[in-house]
């Protein structure tokens, strides 16, 4: 068995791309971007399976706290769970047991501030967070969670001050783009609340200078034109602003007319996305963590119980790629199955090609010595996700190599 | 011994500080807690109503959505009336006893007489909005009901009577599924008109319902058509013309639930805010000649703080800062918007900078209303929480169905601060509100709540706040303008403080109240002066008022009553 730094990279994304809304927000997002609608059957299996995956979650995710509490990728792994699950007063219980053990872990410190940020705990978040830059001073993301919690508790004078500074960073230019634009449109917001209205356009502008597609840019730059009295060009980013929720709202209109007599499903639509992978992380990282400790049966045994979740979760559903590409993952990186593994994860692309499904087929080819196919997959990720450093790097290797 | 009287001039000092400190604390403490306080007496009101929503489990949309409730004086006795809306029987629900709505007559003291069956408004269908204003100019109040099928208009008899008049006035507005409703002189004529906000395009074959975490759940109006609202001109002869066309109100399609009317740019005119449930919210400024102009995103209230879209439920205008303008607070599905008025035809949303949303985040927010609970010359807000979602305990570790209401105290300085968990036993009740209406019930001076609750009892709170503070009540008598003076602007100046407020019919969640505007003046005995601002232009001034009195201001007679 082997490790990937696709598995660990993946939960980091997950902790770290903080997630400021609830679950019902990700339903909702779900409903604008999914225009097919499931049939009351259908939307019973998935119900089923992601009930079965949750059950199969708690009971491997509980022993491994029992065994290994202080493991902070299983703690991790746990709180994700927990989140999905609508229970973040769970998550925040387990992140707490598990500060006790990690107090300078700075990914549980951003988690619980995550949560906490999301349940309304603003001061408690930032609290959090601020422990999370002082152990990881270089991660200047944190500093646009701070200052969004200050933002939203009226200390707007702090916000603007805690990015002005991470702003001035040396180490700013070197964050990715979203996070850099990010960081001027929060402090295009906190001049906007100090009434420093020039201000505020030049950082909402160079916010969509960074990325023309941020979100609600085009509305608060509006929105500060006007204040600055210039009507006409405040109107024509209100109407960007608007084009781009009318497009939503034409889908809509479709997914009403779709919807005669449906059921939709509005959580194992979510937590089927995410249960597989976490799934997958819990069983290796248990599985690592019991062969450090020459418990080789129960390290063989919860790998095992982890392959055998996934194929009955896809008896069950049969239609989640997730589900596919997690049970293949966990062949490649067992090294067993391998021709099975590949099945899987072309079985994942058919069904949904995202980039996530294009890498791991991309791994899977390059294991069974089809660097052509391997090299093809890894470039389609890449057209899906040209930012993603690991797909980058990845792609490069394989180049490199001769066969 | 020098020394030695130094420390004990030192100790005594010392100490004096320590008595001094606990004693301001205990003080601190005491105004702390007695500054607002609500006390529960449904039980003692002889109120018996409880509210149904129709349900037989299949989750149709309506019945999240019902209902709001009326305060206002049916009978012209000087106390305020309670009406409450009701659900029905929807597709597949039976109940032994027709749901109806209920009218109670306030006997005074608090108690409360069941005169539905004798008043003759127990209308049975399904009931969403509610809206009071006298639209025949004749001296009493009228009754609006925004239902889940056909309306109704109830025509006040004057003798404790009403007629039912839908079907003379043409204000069915068809068979839809209405929400808020309000009585608005659109075109300041001194009749009033009506405006009719609708929810979505439902029929039962379009049922959706949702799942979440395997629970039936009630789904989200995102996936109906969403449609436009209606707007009926008074024709001045008890029957209205439907003018959404012509007004430009039926060019945009919307979720309209709560709603309210005011001038909020002070030119003579009135405009109308929808709160949209899922979209962006309406705000129709009135250019005159009964033609409207929706420009809630230039104006900055058709999204929230971020600029996202979001689930409003009910709203309602005042001046929170006594700065003249007229302000918005919106509840919603997520948190509550307190939209502050620039003066210049903008909005700023101010609720993160004011603490206006403080303990509202995650839970659904109802009716709202901005009154000053504790008489000291600024607007405090009261927020009317509940769940959606009457399975949310069973999957969520955070969220409930049943929740306590919330209550904003204005510091006087353009800030809140949350005195829930001080304001009382009244405050603790945790139930699933809909609508809240405001009001003097007991003419003691100080705002009292009514709820509506969801499935259950309504509750009455009964205003218990300890303090000096003086009063005013001023009820408005129109003769050029509208019997009610609706519309109308009163700015009530005392030596340091000139407050604003306007009449307002339907406000709030789908519902209606405050009629009779009440100021609290601090610590003033007497009001400088009272400047009335009809909605025809015309302005009244009255000077040198007594304080803690309900008076009544006849549209050009400079006395009161």
């Amino acid at each position: 068995m082997d490790t990937h730094p696709y598995h660990s990279q993946r939960q980091s994304a997950n902790t770290r791309n903080r997630n400021v809304s609830a679950i019902l927000i990700g339903v909702a997002i779900w409903l604008f971007s999914n225009p097919a609608i499931s049939a009351a059957g259908e939307s019973t299996a998935r119900q089923q399976a992601a009930g079965f995956l949750k059950d199969q979650i708690s009971a491997v995710s509980k022993q491994l706290l029992k065994d290994f509490p202080e493991d902070a990728e299983t703690i991790k792994s746990a709180t994700i769970f927990h989140r999905q699950c609508n229970t973040p007063g769970k998550a925040m219980k387990v992140l707490e047991k598990g500060l006790k053990y990690n107090p300078r872990n700075a990914e549980l410190c951003d988690l619980m501030g995550q949560i906490a940020f999301e349940m309304g705990e603003y001061d408690k978040a930032i609290t959090y967070w601020e422990k999370a830059l002082k152990v990881s001073p270089s991660w200047l993301n944190l500093n646009n969670n701070i200052a969004d919690a200050m933002l939203s508790s009226g200390k707007n004078s702090e916000a603007v001050k805690q990015l002005e500074e991470s702003i001035a960073n040396k180490n700013f230019k070197a964050l990715p783009a979203p996070y850099r634009s990010r960081s001027y449109f929060l402090l295009g917001q906190g001049y906007m609340q100090l009434g420093k209205y020039e201000e505020a356009k030049n950082h909402y502008e160079k916010a969509l200078k960074i990325n023309p597609k941020y979100r609600r840019g085009n509305y608060w730059l509006g929105k500060v034109y006007l204040r600055l009295k210039q009507p006409v060009k405040a109107k024509q980013h209100m109407q960007i602003h608007r084009k781009q929720l009318t497009a939503k709202a034409d889908r809509r209109s479709d997914l009403a007319e779709k919807n005669k007599l449906a059921v939709i499903d509005m959580s194992s639509n979510v937590e089927l996305k995410a249960f597989p992978e976490i799934m997958a992380g819990l069983c290796l990282r248990g599985s690592e963590l019991y062969g450090a400790h020459n418990k080789t049966k129960k390290s063989e045994k919860l790998l095992a119980q982890g392959k055998e979740a996934l194929r009955k979760a896809i008896t069950i559903y049969s239609k989640q790629s997730d589900i596919y590409r997690e049970l293949g993952f966990l062949y490649l990186v067992t090294n067993s199955n391998l021709s099975d593994a590949r099945e899987l994860a072309e079985k994942a692309v058919a069904l949904e090609g995202s980039a996530k499904n294009y890498f791991v087929l991309s791994l899977i080819c390059d294991r069974n010595f089809d660097r052509t196919n391997a090299i093809i997959a890894i470039r389609k990720a890449l057209e899906l996700e040209p930012g993603n450093g690991m797909y980058r790097q990845k792609y490069n290797e394989m180049k490199k190599r001769k066969r | 011994m020098a020394c030695a009287t130094v420390f004990q001039k030192n100790s005594i000092l010392r100490w004096g500080i320590i008595v001094l400190f606990f004693a301001l604390n205990v003080i601190g403490v005491q105004c702390a807690t007695a500054s607002i306080t609500f006390t529960d007496i449904t039980e003692k009101t002889g109120i018996t109503f409880k509210h149904v929503d129709g349900s037989s489990g299949e989750f149709y949309i309506m019945e999240t959505i019902s209902a709001g409730l009326a305060l206002f004086d049916y009978d012209n006795d000087g106390d305020i009336d309670i009406y409450f809306l009701n659900g029905s029987a929807l597709k597949g629900a039976e109940y032994k006893t027709t749901p109806r709505n209920a009218l109670y007559r306030n006997d005074g003291n608090l108690k409360f007489t069941d005169v539905t069956e004798q008043s003759g408004t127990g209308d049975t269908g399904f009931g969403s909005g509610v809206t009071i204003g006298d639209y025949d100019n004749d001296g009493d109040l009228d009754i609006y009901l925004n239902n889940y099928g056909p309306n109704v208009l109830y025509q006040n008899n004057g003798d404790g009577t009403f007629t039912d008049v839908t079907k003379k006035a043409g204000v069915a507005d068809g068979a839809r599924l209405g929400a808020g409703a309000c009585f608005l002189d659109t075109d300041n004529d001194g009749d009033l008109d009506l405006y009719v906000s609708r929810y979505v395009e439902f029929s039962y074959d379009k049922n959706v319902i949702f799942t979440i975490e395997d629970y039936p759940a009630y789904p989200s109006p995102v996936v109906y058509v969403p449609e436009p609202d209606a707007l009926y001109l008074n024709n001045g002869d008890g029957t209205f013309t439907d003018i959404s066309k012509e007004s430009g109100i039926a060019k945009h399609r919307g979720t309209g639930m709560g709603m309210v009317c005011g001038d909020y740019d002070n030119d003579g005119d009135v405009d109308i805010f929808i709160a949209n449930d899922g979209i962006e919210n309406f705000l129709f400024q009135n250019n005159g000649n009964n033609k409207f102009e929706e420009i809630g995103l230039i104006a900055g209230v058709a999204y929230d703080f971020a600029g996202k879209q979001y689930g409003s439920m009910g709203v309602d205008c005042g001046d929170y800062n006594n700065d003249g303008l007229l302000d918005l607070y919106v509840t919603s599905d997520r948190w509550t918007s307190l939209y502050k008025n620039l003066g210049n035809g903008l909005f700023e949303d101010v609720t993160f900078s004011t603490s206006a949303g403080d303990g509202m985040h995650n839970y659904a927010s109802w009716g709202t209303g901005f009154a000053d609970f504790d008489n000291d010359g600024d607007r405090d807000i009261f927020v009317a929480i509940g769940h959606i979602q009457p399975n949310v305990d069973k999957y969520s570790d955070h969220l409930t169905y049943f929740a306590r209401n919330e209550i904003l105290m204005n510091t006087g300085d353009g800030k809140f601060v949350n005195i829930t968990d001080k304001a009382g036993d009244g405050m603790k009740v945790k139930l699933s509100t809909r609508g809240a209406a405001l009001g003097d019930m007991d003419n003691d001076g100080d705002i009292d709540i009514v709820v509506l609750n969801s499935r259950r009892e309504p509750t009455i709170l009964r205003n218990d706040s300890v303090n000096d503070n003086h009063w005013i009540e001023i009820h408005l008598k129109g003769v050029k303008s509208n019997r009610n003076g609706i519309g109308a602007h009163v700015k009530v100046v005392t030596k340091d403080l000139s407050q604003l407020d306007e009449v307002h019919s339907g406000r709030g969640y789908q519902g209606h109240y405050g009629l009779r505007l009440h100021f609290g003046v601090g610590k003033h005995k007497k009001i400088d002066r009272i400047e009335v601002k009809w909605p025809g232009g015309t302005v009244d001034v009255l000077k040198n008022v007594k304080a803690d009195q309900v008076i009544t201001i006849t549209e050009g007679k400079k006395t009161t009553q």
